[in-house]
């Protein structure tokens, strides 16, 4: 065992979370030896010591772990301010199309729907910690729900007039307060805004094997209520741009905000929101939600990015802002870094070993990621040794190891951190 | 998650009670080895808000991966037919909720609706006098058996029911006066709906929590058929529990009933498809007909569906695996002296003749993680005579109208933790621990008197008691 792991251990003998081998020994049994065993288990169970006042003890730790989080919250800022510049350029993009629907515009659009997703998936390991993306009135939600009530908001195949946007009656005016607020309507979510809202505005229903949707311009010309159509999709990317500038207010530096918090609370504690998001993304939401979900039902639209076909981004860059958090190290729109003590650093000084499968773990899982065919609507599709199932599974599997790793080295911090049910 | 502070005397216990059984202290106090295990190997140990929502610990990897995709399909939200997301629509037309987890928030307890709030995780059965062939409630001929809340666009809902509240005072032997309420339900038909029949039966009941189900499920029959006394006759202390015997859709069999308040449903995987038909409007294999009657078709029929079925057998099966994988939390504080003490109380007011702490599940689940396992769930899965007070008057298969199954109380203290409201029993009209007790009558009325007459300081430790749970 490691030294420092040791060391923690010893420092770190209290608070026994739970006695189960002990209390199980109900057989007669010498009773020096069930103190001798008790003793033993709780030196020896990886689960059983709570350390944080260990830490606090350990100058060089609590050094090296205040330098994560300021790192992490470097990285969180960053990130989201690229995420806002992007969504900012595909609000540009989705007026120019609005003033001149033509096909070019369109697909000027649609880019800029495509790039503004690669910084934001990135964001995605910054959830699962009720963090200002998914605390109680977080905008995750309005940002990124899935699946789309697609006829909430327009027609669809079978259904011409469905959806606000074919209901005039009933919503004269769209606005992005009103869209936030059909999306929490009867108390869950009808899924009318976001990215993904705007994916279907783009794209249309994705009908076909090959390719992705293909909306006709026209629905944004000729079409019945064409104009209600751009005011919606306008509406949509207002209310995106919104909740991205609230999310960047929140990690900004020398305010009184989350960042403030995160950064002056107990170290421990926001490594422990860090690992989270970490083993979160990386045991339930990428390798379970995506990737199993997607595998198992075999439905081809039964994919995050249905209506574009993007959903190999989803997971590759999912992977990646794992690996950002690991690395200490994002890389921005701009292709500079933002670079610092990372996770990685941290799991270093622990137990080297760990660190190193950890490593070789997250990389492995950003590598596989990218060797899934495109599209992933076909990837899924076929027999289990198909090249696309085959792949999926490969990172499936990488993810999950990633995530017990993830859980063994948050024990060695003295606490446990989650890899499935959603924390807020 | 706070860390807890250290507990040298927690450890100190376990070693002095194994060095010690069965001396100085009563019996019943250390006669349960490993007692905070609430599911033996598959006990979870968090305490926050998603207490309920964890997979047993000693989950392999294969069914992990079953809970996830489970877990999915009982958290988002099913959308309206025809979407892109073919596995995930089909919503209605008429609804409850658009997800499992809209009611079983958390995986935990529902609630009765506020006053001015459209109910969500509580729902209204309908029935008409008499039996159906397979011995069910029969449903009503225009609203069926649960009443429609909302539909989907194209089509109305049933109505709501507004529930109000008839305060019942009452006092402790000591002079200490309490204030229970009992609803009372009123049927508001919307839009074309008719008024109700006159002799139509209606029963609120809110969503119950999920986890350790499946470790229920794993009980063997004999177990529970065991602790059943229909006659009174084994040990004449005025406790009878009795098993329903209810038809199940697969086998088209009369098998045991085990799940839902009245212990209607003899699996999870009916319980689960009732639920999605009933409550989301999803039809499955086991269900293959939409949730709408005969008098409702000429309106309903013609509205897009999700598919036939709308979830599939290896979905469906997944949901339901999810929910046999959910785990229930090990105890909180019980080593206290107050929570010990609260447990003698327990026992000597007769509550465990009903919630029967401990048993041992079986080796016959599918889940094989389930198999072999000492649980505490406090149930006994059986019938008990609950006095009027409690009583719903609609019969179901051969619960009578004042009988209602023993509900597990596992996890039972992380309530408010979890759903942030202490609603209890069938119809959450229980503000609280006290008050739940209160409201037990009928073969459970002694125990309710043994409570009512003790001091406030024993009211206390047995309410401590039911909170490490």
């Amino acid at each position: 065992m490691p030294t420092r792991t040791l060391m923690l251990l010893k420092l770190g003998l209290n608070n026994p979370r739970r006695t189960i081998p002990i209390s199980t020994m109900n057989t007669p049994t010498n009773p020096s030896a069930i103190v001798a065993l008790t003793l033993a288990f709780t030196f020896l169970h990886p689960t059983i010591w709570r350390n944080a006042s260990a830490q606090a003890a350990d100058p060089n730790l609590k050094a090296l772990q205040a330098e994560t989080v300021k790192t992490y919250a470097d990285i969180v800022y960053a990130n989201y301010q690229d995420t806002l510049a992007k969504a900012q350029n595909l609000q540009q993009a989705l007026e120019s199309f609005s003033q001149t629907p033509s096909i070019e515009t369109l697909t000027k659009a649609k880019q800029s729907w495509i790039d503004a997703r690669l910084p934001y998936l990135q964001t995605e390991v910054f959830r699962f910690y009720a963090g200002p993306i998914d605390d109680e009135d977080g905008p995750e939600g309005l940002l990124n729900a899935w699946p789309m009530d697609e006829a909430y908001i327009d027609y669809v195949e079978g259904n011409p007039n469905a959806g606000i946007i074919n209901n005039p009656a009933d919503f004269p005016d769209l606005t992005a307060a009103l869209i936030a607020e059909l999306n929490e309507k009867d108390g869950e979510e009808n899924i009318s805004s976001g990215f993904h809202a705007i994916e279907f505005l783009l794209w249309g229903q994705d009908l076909s094997a090959e390719g992705p949707g293909e909306r006709p311009v026209t629905d944004y010309t000729t079409a019945p209520n064409a104009d209600r159509r751009k005011t919606f999709l306008l509406a949509a990317a207002d209310l995106l741009i919104e909740n991205l500038e609230s999310l960047v207010a929140d990690w900004a530096p020398d305010k009184d905000n989350y960042r403030k918090m995160f950064l002056t609370a107990d170290s421990a504690e926001s490594v422990k929101s860090i690992l989270t998001g970490m083993s979160m993304l990386s045991g339930f939401e990428l390798s379970g939600e995506r990737l199993l979900v997607a595998y198992e039902t075999q439905a081809q639209e039964d994919e995050h990015s249905c209506f574009s076909d993007t959903t190999h981004n989803d997971v590759v860059y999912n992977a990646l802002g794992i690996a950002n958090v690991w690395n200490g190290s994002y890389t921005r729109n701009d292709g500079s870094t933002v670079t610092g003590t990372g996770i990685k650093d941290l799991a270093q000084s622990l137990n080297p070993d760990l660190a190193n499968k950890l490593d070789t773990q997250i990389n492995a899982s950003v590598l596989q990621s990218k060797a899934i065919p495109v599209p992933f609507d076909q990837a899924i599709l076929g027999e289990d040794d198909s090249p696309g199932r085959q792949g999926i599974m490969i990172v499936v599997a990488s993810l999950e190891d990633q995530a017990d790793l993830i859980v063994e080295l948050s024990r060695l911090m003295g606490f446990e951190v989650p890899i499935t049910e959603e924390a807020s | 998650m706070t860390l807890a502070p250290p507990n040298i005397a927690s450890l100190a216990w376990v070693i002095t009670t194994s060095l010690t059984p069965a001396q100085g202290a009563p019996e019943i106090e250390n006669s349960m080895p490993s007692e905070e295990l609430s599911g033996g190997d598959t006990t979870v140990f968090q305490n926050g808000r998603n207490a309920f929502g964890l997979p047993i610990a000693n989950i392999s990897r294969e069914n992990r991966r079953a809970h996830v995709v489970g877990n999915s399909f009982f958290n988002k939200n099913w959308v309206l037919a025809p979407a892109s997301t073919e596995a995930r629509d089909g919503l209605g037309p008429l609804f409850h909720a658009r997800s499992c987890s809209s009611c079983h928030t958390h995986d935990g307890r529902g609630r009765p609706p506020e006053p001015d709030e459209l109910m969500t995780s509580l729902l209204i059965r309908l029935s008409v006098p008499g039996k159906t062939s397979h011995g069910g409630p029969i449903p009503d001929p225009t609203y069926g058996d649960q009443l429609g809340v909302r539909a989907v666009p194209g089509a109305d809902p049933e109505g709501n029911v507004e529930i109000s509240y008839k305060e019942v005072p009452g006092h402790f032997s000591d002079g200490s006066p309490y204030t229970l309420r009992k609803p009372i339900l009123n049927l508001v038909p919307s839009g074309a709906y008719p008024a109700p029949k006159e002799d139509v039966l209606l029963s609120a009941r809110v969503a119950p929590p999920v986890h350790g189900l499946g470790l229920l499920e794993a009980v063997p029959e004999k177990t529970i058929l065991s602790f059943a006394d229909p006659n009174d006759s084994k040990s004449s202390d005025g406790i009878s529990g009795r098993p329903n015997w209810v038809w199940n859709k697969d086998t088209q069999k009369e098998e045991l009933g085990r799940f839902g308040w009245k212990a209607n449903q003899p699996n999870l995987r009916q319980q689960t498809a009732d639920a999605f038909l009933g409550d989301i409007g999803i039809t499955s294999p086991v269900n293959p007909r939409e949730n709408f009657t005969a008098t409702q078709a000429a309106s309903l029929d013609g509205l897009p569906n999700g598919g036939t079925p709308e979830i599939d057998d290896h979905l469906l099966n997944r949901v339901v695996t999810y929910q046999q994988t959910l785990a229930p939390p090990a105890r909180r504080n019980w080593t206290d002296p107050s929570v010990r003490h609260g447990k003698q109380i327990f026992h000597e007011a007769g509550c465990a003749k009903c919630h029967i702490p401990e048993m041992e599940t079986g080796d016959f689940h599918p889940v094989s993680e389930l198999n072999n396992q000492t649980i505490r769930p406090y149930t006994d899965l059986l019938l008990h005579d609950m006095g009027e007070g409690l009583a719903d008057h609609r019969p179901d298969f051969q619960a009578s109208g004042t009988e209602w199954r023993t509900p597990p109380l596992w996890g039972i203290g992380l309530t408010e933790v979890v759903n942030g409201h202490t609603f209890f029993l069938h119809d959450g009209r229980a503000r609280n621990l006290t008050e739940a007790i209160l409201w037990h009558g009928g073969e459970a009325e002694v125990s309710r008197e043994h409570f009512r007459n003790l001091p406030k300081q024993e009211r206390d430790d047995l309410i401590n008691f039911l909170n490490s749970l």
